[in-house]
């Protein structure tokens, strides 16, 4: 058994900015993180618009270009940040989250920069900004169209520097908890087959998001949700998962995220006849919200009026806005399209579909991270943070930097809490005997189950299944008849048989145990999408137009696997702030 | 359209050397080697073993040495390879572990070398960000983008006769912080890569240059590292060097 | 077996770090490139282009000539290409042997012999050199 002090499970700009809070504030502490990747592979990297913080770097002038703002910034503030955010989250933020999320944003942005990240800068040497869809000032700070690369490699460098110890390649398998208290994990050493307890005080959930349950999606191949995974086994709830944003500008084959900026820049979306596609669904047409921009794409691909040679896309015009502003401000774009689709979008019709962008459901946590159990009871020694946990900030959509941001400030929050909390913390407790064992058995199985099924078989089918019932447009029958069909993958899944059986870096294995776990879980993103009766902020209900009143959706594991979905009131919004 | 994948299969717990099999998988345009990689290992043999996580080539997990030149394998399309065979080998010059995967240990043990932390004297300024002007975060932004995928080091002849060289990814991780006008380390980290292992064995081939998917100047930056050190060690320390970063397509 | 875990911090303390050299060789590797294009150059002039006009095969009194002319100044730039070709060749020679092995004790014993090889030749060649200018006529 291996012994820490506190353990992070994942090396994203979360858990990074976490572990090294602890080991600033309390620098004797032994902090560990484990990974499944490596720190410098974390999917942060692939974040690119920015950091959301009310800096008052520039501001719009009157034509709105953007201008340094020569020292004077009171334009911006976190109260406006706040305020834009929790418009945007629609009524289901909480605006005690929103507050000290932007009130600590411009600190939390000035320390990575202390920190030496490399953000483009403005013609006054400070931290470039950028405006963001739905910020009513510039407020995205950024490092070119690589901000989340440039926040994880210097993080990176900080747990170098404090000689944080990294497992990497290790694959967590499940939470060890005994007396009330989370006494560590169970995890799989990818490169050697072992499979090893890990013992620590606290124990920090920081797996990042779970999009790859969905056929098309920005995220990675490794955000298949583990940390949602380990609380829901656990018999913990998570909440709101079925909260998804679908993004309307996803690269065709990829589904990689193109900024949403360039809509207001004048990019126009184009149907199969090459007809704007916004002229029928929205008078604003491509300003329109997001959501409805992703609904009417859908819309016009179902009424046939996609492009291309299956009618499954539609086109993203760029080609009369200036080259050099395209390769100024969207490098990604002519970088995607020429290397994914071998085109040039400075000539030629971009095909764009919408694409899952950004998951905002996860642990239930409270403002210090600490992990809440079905009756809002935090549970000791168990911490989440970033963007596979819930505490409130996210509401029913997500502004653009604001994803980064909560990674860092509540990562930051979350390890102050820790720091103290170890100063008053008890030795280790006591490690339950069978968590090892269990895990054990559970790969042992796995490795030798028979079957007539391949794993890759079993995970195109629930892609699909979760991509036509979880899609921008939800509707109550192909919900109730898909939460049908993934019970059936699940049955499935006991027929697959690995052509692995070896030890040393068994990929199989792990996909195949992250694909037991988006089993266990999407049927909680279903379970939820059907019982949040309501259209709010990213979810559409065809049959629901309207919200209903503001709730949470708290989803349990029940003994029989199956999910079952409570309610809980959202924090009142204050009056001021609508 | 059909291609054949050529793949060693090794493991380094029981093999001496690898064999290779080959794969035959249907692509389309749009049909990454990734993808191809992918369908092997959940459609035909899933005991492949090969890295992979963000698909987008900014996490670096991916490098390998494919038909002949070393790239990420996720924003390589088969059809750009313009075979009909491809032949996918580990990147080389690493130690492997398996099939395609190879240890990372070494590579990371040498970038840890470098201080990759900003080292500086500079006190932390009340309020606000430290400046920096726009050219000189333009001196790091090249060196920045790096994504320590391993294509470079692993295309260094140096890299492959000789293990202890730090290589290029390390070098120029040592260069972003020497250039950066906020750190103030320059003199120790110059101390570091002024060794037998580290710029003096470089001798500009240029692979890695060539080779980085990210448009890195690697070697450009080695050069770089060498006249700062050449000036330091005359005296003349405060001579600014400068890589020509080229405008990238 | 468990694998054994380490920081990265604590992998790269056994990263090899080698002496803190090699600046000055290869400061001397570029100053010897250029001195050998010089000297060579002053070299083929003399003992060619400017006998361009003399008929027959290439003799020993044409090579000896400029010796009977310029005396001490031609044998020094006689001897600085030797110096400029002997180190920059092997220099290029050590980096190749450094290159290849990572064996310190060889690394060492190979940069002495070159050394030797090298103070050898230039002592023989300055003695060589110094024969011909004294007995110039």
């Amino acid at each position: 058994m291996i012994q820490h002090d506190v353990l992070i499970v994942g090396s994203g700009i979360a858990g990074m900015r976490c572990a090294l809070e602890i080991k600033r504030q309390q620098p004797t502490a032994d902090v560990a993180l484990v990974t499944k990747l490596y720190p410098t592979r974390a999917p942060s990297v692939i974040e690119r618009e920015g950091i959301a913080a009310a800096l008052g770097n520039v501001r719009f002038d009157e034509t709105g270009a953007l201008v340094p703002s020569r020292g004077d910034r009171t334009f911006d503030s976190p109260a406006q940040h706040a305020a834009d955010t929790l418009k945007y989250a629609e009524g289901l933020a909480d605006p005690a989250a929103v507050q000290l999320l932007c009130e600590q944003a411009p600190k939390a942005v000035y320390e990575l920069e202390h920190m030496g990240t490399p953000f483009s800068r403005t013609a006054e040497g400070r931290i470039a900004q950028r405006a963001g869809w739905g910020h009513t000032q510039p407020r995205v700070a950024y490092a070119a169209d690589r901000t989340g690369h440039a926040i994880t490699h210097t993080l990176y460098g900080e747990l170098i520097r404090f000689g944080i110890k990294v497992y990497p390649e290790w694959y967590v398998l499940s939470l060890a908890h005994s007396a009330n208290r989370a006494q560590g994990v169970v995890a799989l050493d990818i490169r050697s087959g072992e499979t090893v307890a890990f013992q620590a005080k606290a124990t920090v959930l920081a797996t990042g998001s779970y999009g790859r349950i969905f056929g098309r999606t920005n995220d990675t191949q490794s955000s298949t949700g583990d940390g949602l995974a380990l609380a829901y086994r656990a018999g913990l709830p998570l909440q709101d998962v079925e909260l998804v944003q679908f993004h309307p500008l996803g690269l065709y084959s990829t589904g990689f995220v193109i900024s949403e900026r360039i809509l207001l820049d004048g990019a126009h979306l184009l149907n199969g006849k090459r007809e704007r596609v916004l002229k029928r669904y929205a008078k604003e047409l491509e300003l329109a919200p997001l959501a409805v921009i992703s609904a009417a794409i859908e819309h016009a691909i179902a009424a046939g009026d996609g492009a291309g040679e299956h009618k499954d896309h539609v086109w993203l015009d760029v080609r009369h806005l200036p080259a050099n502003h395209l390769r100024e401000h969207y490098p990604h774009l002519l970088e995607y399209a020429a290397d994914y689709l071998g085109i040039n979008p400075l000539e030629q019709l971009v095909p764009v579909l919408p694409t899952a962008a950004a998951t905002l459901g996860g642990i239930p946590t409270n403002l210090d991270g600490a992990v809440l159990d079905a009756q809002q009871q935090p549970v000791a020694g168990l911490y989440a943070v970033g963007a596979c946990a819930s505490n409130g900030v996210n509401g029913a959509n997500l502004l653009p930097g604001n994803a980064l941001l909560s990674a860092v400030v509540f990562g930051r929050r979350t390890g102050a809490a820790i720091a103290a909390q170890l100063k008053a913390a008890p030795a280790h407790g006591d490690f339950p005997a069978d968590a090892l064992q269990q895990a054990l058995a559970e790969v042992e199985a796995l490795l030798h189950q028979q079957g007539d099924m391949r794993a890759g078989a079993v995970r195109e089918r629930l892609l699909a299944t979760m991509s036509a019932a979880c899609g921008p447009l939800r509707q109550s029958e192909l919900l109730t008849q898909h939460l049908g069909s993934l019970h059936e993958l699940r049955a499935e899944f006991n027929r697959i048989a690995l052509d692995d059986k070896g030890h040393v870096y068994n990929a199989e294995l792990v996909e195949a145990l992250e694909l037991s776990r988006m089993l266990d879980w999407g049927e909680a993103i279903i379970a939820g999408a059907l019982a949040r009766e309501e259209s709010r902020g990213v979810h559409s209900r065809s049959e629901y137009a309207a919200p209903s009143t503001a709730q949470h959706t708290l989803t349990t594991r029940q003994t029989d696997g199956t999910p079952q979905v409570s309610h809980v009131a959202a924090p009142d919004m204050p009056a001021v702030q609508a | 359209m059909n291609v054949r994948i050529r793949v060693p299969r090794f493991n380094a717990e029981t093999d001496a050397t690898p064999k290779f099999q080959e794969y035959t998988v249907t692509v389309t345009p749009q049909t990454t080697v990734l993808d191809a990689l992918n369908s092997i290992r959940s459609e035909q043999d899933g005991t492949l073993a090969f890295r992979r996580s963000c698909r987008s080539g900014m996490c670096g997990s991916c490098g390998m040495l494919i038909n002949g030149r070393n790239r990420l394998a996720c924003n390589t399309r088969v059809v750009d390879l313009n075979n009909h065979e491809v032949s996918v080998n580990p990147l080389p010059g690493f130690p492997v572990i398996r099939d395609l995967v190879v240890d990372w240990d070494p590579f990371f043990a040498k970038d840890a070398v470098m201080l990759p932390y900003l080292v500086t004297d500079q006190p932390v300024p009340a309020e606000g960000e430290r400046l920096q002007s726009r050219y000189d975060y333009e001196r790091i932004d090249n060196a920045a983008r790096c994504i320590q995928c391993g294509c470079c080091s692993s295309a260094c002849p140096v890299q492959w006769s000789n293990g202890d060289y730090y290589g290029p990814a390390a070098l120029t991780r040592a260069y972003r912080f020497v250039e950066d006008s906020r750190d103030t380390a320059v003199r120790a980290r110059l101390d570091i890569v002024g060794t037998e292992t580290g710029v003096w064995r470089c001798h500009t081939i240029f692979n890695c240059t060539s080779d980085c998917p990210k448009g890195v100047l690697n070697t450009e930056n080695i050069q770089a590292l060498k006249r700062k050190i050449m000036l330091t060690r005359l005296g003349l320390g405060s001579i600014a060097v400068k890589v020509h970063a080229p405008e990238l397509a | 077996m468990q694998r054994e875990v380490t920081s990265v911090t604590s992998r790269a303390q056994q990263v090899r770090v080698a002496p803190r050299a090699g600046t000055w060789l290869w400061i001397w590797q570029r100053l010897t490139a250029y001195g050998l294009l010089l000297f060579l150059a002053v070299h083929l002039y003399f003992t060619y282009f400017a006998q361009l006009g003399t008929p027959g095969a290439l003799t020993f009194a044409q090579v000896q000539r400029p010796f009977n002319v310029y005396t001490l100044a031609y044998a020094l730039n006689e001897w600085l290409l030797l110096f400029c070709a002997l180190f920059h060749g092997l220099n290029g020679l050590r980096n190749i042997i450094f290159d290849w092995t990572t064996h310190q004790g060889l690394r060492r014993a190979m940069t002495v012999l070159l050394l030797l090889v090298g103070l050898g030749f230039a002592v023989y060649g300055g003695w060589v050199l110094w024969t011909l200018a004294s007995t110039a006529a």
